[in-house]
């Protein structure tokens, strides 16, 4: 593509102006810097800047310096699809390509861009300033080796970074290690990677510490609930058993108090009967004391010694009677009276009365009898006093008849006391008498003995008392039955055997409930001590969670630094290749000339950098060590039109060269010269300047 | 009339993941706004504070979260309002678990908490009013609880509820756990069933089933949270809803094609902020080379006007011709592109981010 005819208003300094360029190279010279630089860059605006831009900094840039007028820009020009003519107005915000021969016309600021993009082989302004275009300053920065592959990568990056890939790829490479440090050596500062694997480690640790310590903490919460149950449910059987064994006791102590009742209540019921039977003896003995009324409410001593007083002196008397009348008789025998005959007859009638006595136990016979006795007696008596002897007898026998009277009215006043007494107490005579008393004496003794015996068992009680004991006895059992021999208590009966085993059985128990006691107070003093809850175990998830997820982010970030890396390494292979072949082949076509033959081959490394082959040396050799400055920036320039080339292809768009060739000396600015010319006539070459020498390079383009 | 507070799914203690490191505010937030359900219970006088499972986050929560449960619920005993709680799957009944231990039990004839010891009944006799209930024993379990309920006919208080927990079979909700069928709630002969285990509030059954979701904010998907319920039994049962919670949440998808640059982005995000938002922010779309998303730089800019922001970039670069343009193949960083993009061994997200990153190195836009 060639531009053949510029027209720029109100672009910076210019107002109005209009250029017209040839085909090959075209030399415009008189422009002072600013002039340079605002041609240039109205190219540049015309064929890539956006017409309907608002940008405040476009307008303070390229706006025209007397501030009045908008940016008009238009070009004429030719290429393979005809002749054209583009048109940019920044006021009305407008674009339009016409195809002068077809009159086809673009009026869309896309298409127009297209179109352009198409008719230079370069779509982009960066990728045209830095291929396209070549300024002093292009050349001037290279310095060394490492500026000239960098300003070769610069270009070949399409404008990219200007101090080269390698400080690219160092920085990647800075920063990756930066990250990884520490991952396979120990250091003491490590990179992200390592300080959060490690934090994670450190974190998981802590988590799996933590849920350890919860983990017992919620065990030991079980362990202290299930040992209290367990617990529980020891104490329920150890009260069991101890009930059981309980009213096992109860149950033999109230078996054993029965006993002792009833035996109490056989005891006085045996008693009872004894006491019964006693008093049956005792009835019965009354009974027969009955018979011997009246005897038995008489003191019978007294009247016995009455009885005995009376009779003996009766006796006695009758003694003295038999005496007196022995006396008689002994008198009367004297030769006198056989007594004996006499006394015979009194005798008899006594003997008589007596027996009869003794056959009726009458005493009014005994009495008549007696008095019988007496009279005959007496008259005998005093018959034989007849013969008696004189007066002296006579008043013996006196006195004795007296006497013999006296005791007899004595013996008949105490046998009628007498008679009176038995009479009293119903007995015919002293024997009857004494043997109702020797009998009633042994009957009373009896009575006597019986009841001292009875109450001697009676123990001072009376037999209601006793009743009333056996009855508060059976009371007192049925007590016991009814409140201490429960059912339960009888069901608890146990052999010696059971009751052992039981007591073993009781003792496991109290050493397992000891266990158990000891095990929940243990739990419950570490739950009660334990630091550890489930919200620090949640807390250090979530701190690993988060560390985890920091953890990708930087694991991510690495894996895009080493995607970066890697792909940049082999987009500079490629580019080395292809950007390379054409570099070389540019560069080789001219380098011959451009170093008086010394050097003819060049070659391309994988990093963009050049190395010429020495004839000299016969090796490749590093151009910036060994040709001159000027050279080596000529050797620049021809990889700048090569990569132009490379990407625009057959487009052949115009090449911008803003005065690079300065310093360059006359020699070279020759070869330089004609160099030019041959690229000339593929590209068209604007070249800006304000030096005069280069009069001869071209068409001189008049402002 | 009888008026019952119902909220459920507290989640006490509960991890919040997302809320990095704002978690242990939330969660202090969450037993702040337990507290305010407290103070509303005892503000609106109400008769009966119905629990409805998950209060804690856990069968064995810490020391703290039970003391402060307790301290709450001492609040409600001493205003003379009884509390009904059932056990959630969160916090089911586990041997040892804090529902079974000491700390609850018998605490005051005010608190009732059913296990399967003293069953699904409690008849409140100064209400006259029967309450059902059923605990979780199991984290997860295909046996609906309805099955434990045992509807006394015979004890016939004037009204009765019943406290649930478990998942119900509607609107495109599958009822996994703990599976309650929602004919057999309308069947139910009370007047109201109080449903916990959904976090967002949601009637079931006009005006006789509902989740009074979680009173405080508790995962990002839960937008219907913050509230409770109550319940005004008369002779109809009316409810009302009232909210508590402290936090928002937003979810919030960006296209970015939408935005030509990272301050009209950032705008439309910050249009809602509030410092008890949270957002969560998805970017979608395409993005072109030169739109630098740094999304972490987003965050920390943003960060400062919400609760928490968190900004996931779903985007993925699609160079514009004017950027393919720029970098034609057969030069470097035109081929480095077109490697990238023809790679198909690494992940979508890190070849985009390769390009963006060579890019601005190759390019010299970014001295990093």
């Amino acid at each position: 593509m060639k531009i053949t005819k510029l027209t720029i208003k109100n672009f910076r300094k210019f107002k109005d102006k209009t250029f017209e360029f040839s085909d090959g190279v075209n030399v415009v010279q008189g422009l002072n810097e600013a002039g340079k630089s605002t041609l240039s860059e109205a190219i540049l605006t015309l064929l890539f800047a956006d017409p309907t831009t608002k940008s405040k900094q476009f307008f303070d840039r390229y706006g025209s310096w007397d501030e009045s007028g908008s940016i008009f820009l238009q070009a004429e020009g030719t290429s393979p699809l005809g002749k054209f003519q583009l048109t940019k107005d920044f006021g009305l915000k407008l674009a339009k390509l016409t195809n002068l021969d077809t009159k086809k016309e673009t009026n869309d600021i896309k298409g127009v861009e297209a179109s352009i993009g198409q008719l230079l082989g370069i779509k982009s302004v960066k990728v045209f300033e830095s291929s396209a275009f070549v300024s002093q300053s292009d050349l001037a920065r290279i310095e060394s080796s490492e500026d000239l592959v960098a300003s070769i990568q610069s270009a070949a990056s399409a404008g990219g970074v200007e101090e080269g890939v390698g400080t690219v790829i160092k920085e990647i490479d800075r920063e990756l290690a930066e990250l990884k440090k520490g991952l396979d050596r120990p250091t003491n500062s490590p990179g992200k990677l390592k300080e959060l694997e490690v934090k994670i480690s450190e974190t998981m640790q802590n988590l799996e510490d933590k849920k350890q310590k919860w983990e017992k903490v919620k065990s030991a919460a079980n362990e202290g609930k299930s040992s209290k149950g367990e617990l529980e449910s020891v104490t329920e059987k150890i009260s069991l058993v101890e009930k059981q064994i309980e009213y096992n006791r109860k149950f033999k102590e109230g078996s054993q108090k029965i006993k002792e009742i009833e035996q109490q209540i056989v005891r006085l019921e045996r008693k009872m009967s004894e006491v019964s039977e006693i008093s049956t003896q005792i009835s019965n003995i009354r009974s027969q004391i009955e018979n011997f009324k009246p005897l038995d409410s008489i003191d019978l001593e007294k009247t016995a010694k009455e009885v005995n007083e009376l009779t003996g002196s009766i006796r006695a008397k009758k003694e003295t009677i038999a005496k007196l009348e022995r006396e008689e008789i002994v008198e009367a025998e004297k030769p006198d009276n056989p007594v004996f005959p006499r006394l015979l007859v009194p005798l008899f009638f006594l003997v008589v009365t007596i027996v009869l006595y003794i056959l009726l136990s009458r005493l009014d016979i005994l009495l008549t009898g007696l008095g019988i006795t007496f009279v005959i007696g007496a008259y005998m008596f005093f018959n034989s006093q007849k013969g008696s002897a004189g007066k002296e007898g006579r008043k013996e026998v006196e006195m004795r008849e007296k006497q013999l009277k006296e005791i007899i009215e004595q013996i008949g006043k105490e046998s009628a006391c007498l008679e009176k007494k038995f009479e009293e107490i119903k007995v015919r005579d002293s024997d009857e008498f004494y043997t109702k008393k020797a009998k009633l004496r042994g009957f009373l003794e009896e009575r006597a003995n019986l009841e001292s015996l009875q109450k001697g068992m009676l123990e001072g009680k009376s037999l209601e008392q006793i009743k009333g004991e056996q009855a508060e006895l059976f009371a007192k059992k049925k007590e016991v039955e009814v409140n201490e021999l429960t059912e339960d208590v009888r069901n608890s009966n146990l052999t010696s055997e059971e009751y052992l085993r039981k007591r073993r059985e009781l003792d496991t128990l109290k050493m397992e409930e000891k266990r158990l006691s000891e095990l929940e107070t243990a739990s419950k003093v570490r739950v009660q001590d334990a630091e550890i809850s489930i919200d620090d175990v949640v807390e250090e998830e979530e701190l690993l969670e988060r560390l985890n997820e920091e953890y990708s982010y930087y694991k991510k970030k690495r894996k895009v630094l080493e995607l970066v890396r890697e792909t940049i390494d082999q987009s500079i292979e490629g580019t080395a290749k292809d950007a390379g072949k054409i570099i070389k082949e540019f560069v080789k076509m001219y380098l011959a000339r451009l170093t008086q033959d010394r050097y003819s081959d060049v070659k391309i490394e994988k990093n963009l950098s050049i190395q010429v082959f020495s004839k000299e040396k016969g090796d490749w050799i590093d151009p910036v060590s060994v040709l001159s400055k000027g050279t080596v920036d000529q050797i620049y320039f021809l990889t700048r039109l090569a990569i132009l080339d490379l990407v625009a292809k057959d487009s052949n768009p115009p090449i911008i060269l803003d005065d690079p060739f300065v310093t360059f000396d006359e020699t070279r600015k020759e070869t330089t010269k004609e160099i030019l010319k041959e690229i000339g006539e593929k590209h068209q070459v604007i070249l800006l300047t304000h030096h005069e020498e280069y009069n001869d390079w071209g068409n001189s383009v008049v402002i | 009339m009888i008026k019952i507070l119902h909220t459920s799914d507290i989640h006490i203690g509960a991890k919040l993941s997302y809320l990095k490191d704002k978690s242990n505010v939330q969660r202090d937030q969450i037993r702040q706004t337990f507290e305010k359900v407290v103070d509303v219970a005892i503000e609106k006088k109400v008769d009966l504070v119905a629990i409805s499972g998950d209060l804690f986050d856990n069968p064995f929560p810490s020391k703290i979260s039970i003391n402060f449960v307790k301290s709450q619920l001492e609040k409600l005993a001493k205003a003379l309002i009884k509390v009904a709680i059932i056990a959630g799957n969160h916090d089911r009944l586990e041997p040892g678990s804090v529902f079974l231990s000491d700390e609850f039990c018998g605490d005051s004839s005010n608190i009732h908490i059913f296990t399967p010891e003293n069953g699904s009944i409690w008849i409140v006799e100064d209400l006259d009013l029967t309450v059902y209930g059923v605990s979780a024993v199991l984290q997860k379990s295909r046996k609906s609880p309805l099955s434990e309920i045992k509807i006394n006919e015979k004890a016939k208080t004037k009204n009765s509820v019943a406290l649930i927990h478990g998942s119900v079979n509607m609107a495109g909700r599958e009822a996994d756990n703990y599976p309650i069928d929602v004919k057999l709630l309308e069947s139910l002969p009370v007047e109201y069933v109080a449903l916990g285990d959904w976090h967002s509030r949601l009637e079931v059954v006009k005006d006789k089933v509902w989740y009074s979701g979680s009173p405080e904010l508790i995962d990002s998907d839960q937008k219907g949270s913050g509230n409770v319920l109550l319940i005004e039994i008369d002779s109809g049962t009316r409810v009302i809803p009232l909210r508590v919670g402290k936090r928002e949440v937003i979810v919030q998808e960006v296209d970015l094609g939408k935005y030509e640059n990272l301050s009209s982005l950032q705008k439309d995000i910050l249009l809602d902020a509030h410092e008890n938002l949270i957002k969560l922010v998805s970017i979608k779309g395409k993005k072109s080379l030169s739109f630098d998303l740094d999304k972490e730089e987003l965050e920390d800019t943003m960060r400062g006007k919400f609760f928490y922001l968190k900004i996931a970039d779903e985007s993925h670069l699609e160079l514009t011709q004017e950027e393919l343009d720029k970098y034609p193949q057969e030069l470097l960083i035109g081929r480095y592109i077109k490697l990238l993009r023809e790679n198909e061994v690494e992940d979508k997200e890190i070849i985009d981010e390769a390009i963006q990153y060579g890019v601005k190195k190759l390019s010299g836009t970014q001295k990093n």
